[in-house]
């Protein structure tokens, strides 16, 4: 056989060889990737598996406080669903599930028995029900967990964190606003960290809603702001709202007085124009003005509420709260010298706080004395509350400062000082000579020297001003010799009571109310009393006199203060405003 | 030739059941993959599920509440705050709490007591009674 080889087979020989070579040649290119694959890429593979447990299933970062207090999270809520070809035994599926769900459809057997295979059988149960749920181990009964946003502290910051829609996109607040931080790659970036603080926010809403309900006003709003650094502390606008039930919010509800209200804040303007005249030096605070006579320009007459007529020094125009002194100080600086003024105070613009809810200001369209001379206090104006914290602030500070912010994440850049640092002193002590002797004395807190500023503003209706309907407002400074803290309130048409002889002025509304506020939060932040020695420093420089009321033909007490003792002196070294997170942020 | 045949089909067998018990084991491995990743998912939800309740039962209206009707305590006054730096010495206290029995001119033995040279009299600090603020008004 071997011997007598075909001509065939000879001939199908190299063809045999070929093939079989082929075949050789694809199994050792197998061999090859199959070593490939599990030895070398291996690791590459091991790779591209989705990491199951990352943060995909977060929709919308949380929102916490600054001390890392949650305000906004997504919360798991669990809802329990039928694939009704799955069940077995509709009426007997209904009929258990109802003994441990209570509230469920009148018609779910007849759901069940339809055939789809999806019915919403109820939708966030609690962990308990689940588990009742699970134990009744019927077939064709499946949970589904989802996302919901929800607002653990409630009403508290409401007007600053917003809420979200049925669809978790923010409808209100930083939620909306920060849309893109929260929600999709931007939550990657962990928690929103505010530097508000709920325990001050707590106290203001606390101290606000009291005095609101006592003295029935419409409303109200509080502010606490860090003076040097601009972080808002607390922010409070009432009424206010419970952000997880928004189905049917008022407009008053979702109003926020603190950045949408624009008011005429009166009186409380006198401290700007003080500061303005003072700093342009077109007066000293040792001089005064001829207050006697009401002010006339063209058909309006300017008066005082406390008149004196009489001289007035300048301590006494800001302690007495006189119209006519703030008037005059106001014309001479002039017309554009106040409206600079009010320019670097950022009080002609929206306030840079990254909301949506912000209200422009309502400033004159053309500038004119009589404007000049009713912006000198607090008419004809109208800035938001948050507008009017940082104007003060920035004045009594005389250093540079950022504008008020609320998100603790990149900072605004200081804006430069607005007064020196000589004219944020003499206004620190005309408003500690305000509540140490003038309207605001109802401020008073033990163990803290403050300095403040009343506003009881005419309300604006229609094109004149309501009778006794008011705005009235308190600005505080605390400690007032290197504030620390500037602190706003303002009550919406407050009503008089038989405890405040039926006044309703800032005097004995806000500025009481700012006095709790103060005494509670001092203690929460640390705040350390002020020595025996500062209230003798700051009252070395008042001199105390009596003069003759013109109105009345009796002899009061009159205020001066010292020329003798300079103005930045090195008496303890005590200027601008104290900030402790200015030095170390973040 | 019907060796190699032999050789090959052990080393065949052997092949087999080596990938058959490394399929078992991955087997294995990824249900015990999955169930952590399932164990990790439901701890992770049970966290934020805490989180949410702990901010919920830490609200600062809800604890001032409770630690004014269980405790009785009420907000610190700025008065009460002492700098380290202000408190009297320890020595200076236990003179203070020494009593030295004085004659006066009258005949009286009257008891004298140190005062410390601190800012602060800590003792009457201690002693003040505790001013009872306004009780809190719940809110809903």
């Amino acid at each position: 056989m071997t011997g007598r080889v075909s001509s065939e087979v000879r001939l199908a020989r190299p063809r045999l060889r070929l093939l079989s070579g082929v075949a050789l040649l694809m199994f050792i290119g197998l061999g090859v990737r199959l070593a490939d694959l599990t030895l070398l890429s291996a690791q590459a593979m091991v790779r591209e598996r989705p990491r199951v447990g990352s943060e995909e299933r977060r929709q919308r970062a949380d929102i916490v406080d600054r001390q890392g207090r949650l305000l906004a999270t997504d919360y798991p809520k669990t809802s329990v669903f039928a694939d009704a070809q799955a069940v077995q035994d509709p009426a007997g599926t209904a009929a258990a599930l109802a003994k441990v769900l209570p509230g469920l459809a009148d018609d779910l057997a007849g759901q069940l028995a339809s055939r789809k295979r999806f019915v919403w059988v109820k939708r966030h149960i609690t962990d308990a029900q689940q588990r009742a749920v699970i134990r009744l181990g019927l077939p064709g009964i499946d949970f589904r967990t989802e996302m919901h946003r929800i607002y653990p502290q409630r009403e508290l910051a409401a007007h600053i964190v917003g809420y979200v829609g049925v669809e978790n996109q923010g409808l209100a607040g930083l939620e909306r606003s920060f849309e893109q931080r929260l929600h999709g790659p931007g939550a990657a970036d962990g928690p929103l960290r505010l530097t508000l603080d709920l325990g001050v926010q707590e106290i203001v809403r606390d101290e606000l809603g009291h005095a609101v309900e006592r003295f029935q006003a419409r409303g109200g709003s509080g502010l606490v702001l860090e003076a040097g650094s601009g972080a808002i502390l607390a922010a409070v606008s009432l009424p206010d709202f419970d952000p997880n039930r928004v189905h049917k919010l008022t407009d008053d509800q979702q109003f926020n007085r603190n950045t949408q209200g624009a008011y005429e804040l009166g009186s409380l303007f006198k401290v700007l124009t003080a500061a303005m005249a003072l700093d342009a030096g077109a007066v000293r605070i040792t001089d005064g003005y001829d207050a006697s006579q009401p002010i006339k320009i063209h058909r309006h007459e300017i008066g005082d509420f406390h008149a004196k007529e009489r001289w007035l020094s300048v301590p006494e125009i800001l302690a007495f709260s006189s119209n006519i002194g703030a008037a005059k100080m106001a014309l001479a600086v002039g017309t554009e010298g106040q409206h600079d003024y009010f320019q670097r105070l950022g009080l002609l613009a929206k306030h840079p706080i990254p909301l949506p809810e912000v209200g422009a200001p309502i400033v004159p369209r053309t500038w004119r004395p009589i404007n000049t001379v009713t912006a000198a206090y607090g008419h004809g104006i109208a800035v938001t509350p948050l507008q009017a914290a940082d104007a003060v602030a920035a004045s009594i500070c005389g250093q540079p400062r950022p504008p008020a912010y609320v998100v603790a994440e990149n900072p605004p850049a200081a804006r430069p000082a607005a007064v020196s640092a000589r004219t944020a002193e003499q206004l620190r002590w005309l408003m500690w000579l305000v509540v140490a002797e003038g309207t605001g004395s109802t401020a008073k807190v033990d163990g803290y020297q403050l300095g403040g500023k009343t506003g009881s503003a005419d309300k604006v209706q229609g094109r004149g001003y309501g009778v006794n309907k008011l705005l009235v407002s308190f600005v505080a400074a605390v400690p007032v010799a290197a504030p620390r803290y500037v602190v706003l309130v303002t009550l919406d048409e407050p009503k008089g009571t038989a405890e405040t002889n039926f006044m309703n002025q800032g005097g004995w509304t806000a500025a009481p109310t700012v006095g709790q506020i103060v005494s509670r939060m001092g203690p929460l932040l640390s705040l350390p009393p002020d020595d025996p020695a500062t209230e003798q420093r700051l009252r070395r420089r008042l001199i105390t006199g009596t003069a003759m009321n013109g109105r009345l033909h009796v002899n009061e007490p009159s205020f001066k203060v010292s020329p003798d003792i300079p103005w930045d002196d090195a008496d303890g070294g005590r200027q601008g405003c104290a900030c402790e997170a200015c030095s170390s942020p973040g | 030739m019907l060796k190699l045949g032999l050789l090959s089909l052990m080393v065949a067998l052997a092949a087999a059941c080596g990938v058959y018990t490394l399929k078992h084991q991955v087997q294995g491995l990824e249900l015990h993959l999955e169930r952590t990743q399932d164990a990790i998912q439901d701890q992770r939800l049970a966290l934020i599920r805490l989180k949410a309740e702990w901010a919920t039962l830490t609200q600062p209206a809800r604890l001032h509440r409770l630690a004014h009707a269980h405790l009785g305590l009420v907000p610190a006054r700025p008065r009460q705050l002492v700098a380290v730096k202000d408190l009297p010495q320890r020595n200076e206290l236990e003179l203070q709490q020494r009593r030295y029995p004085a004659l006066v001119s009258s005949g009286v033995a009257v008891p004298l007591r140190f005062k410390p040279a601190g800012a602060v009299d800590l003792a009457e600090l201690l002693a003040r009674p505790a001013e009872r603020g306004r009780p809190p008004v719940a809110r809903p």
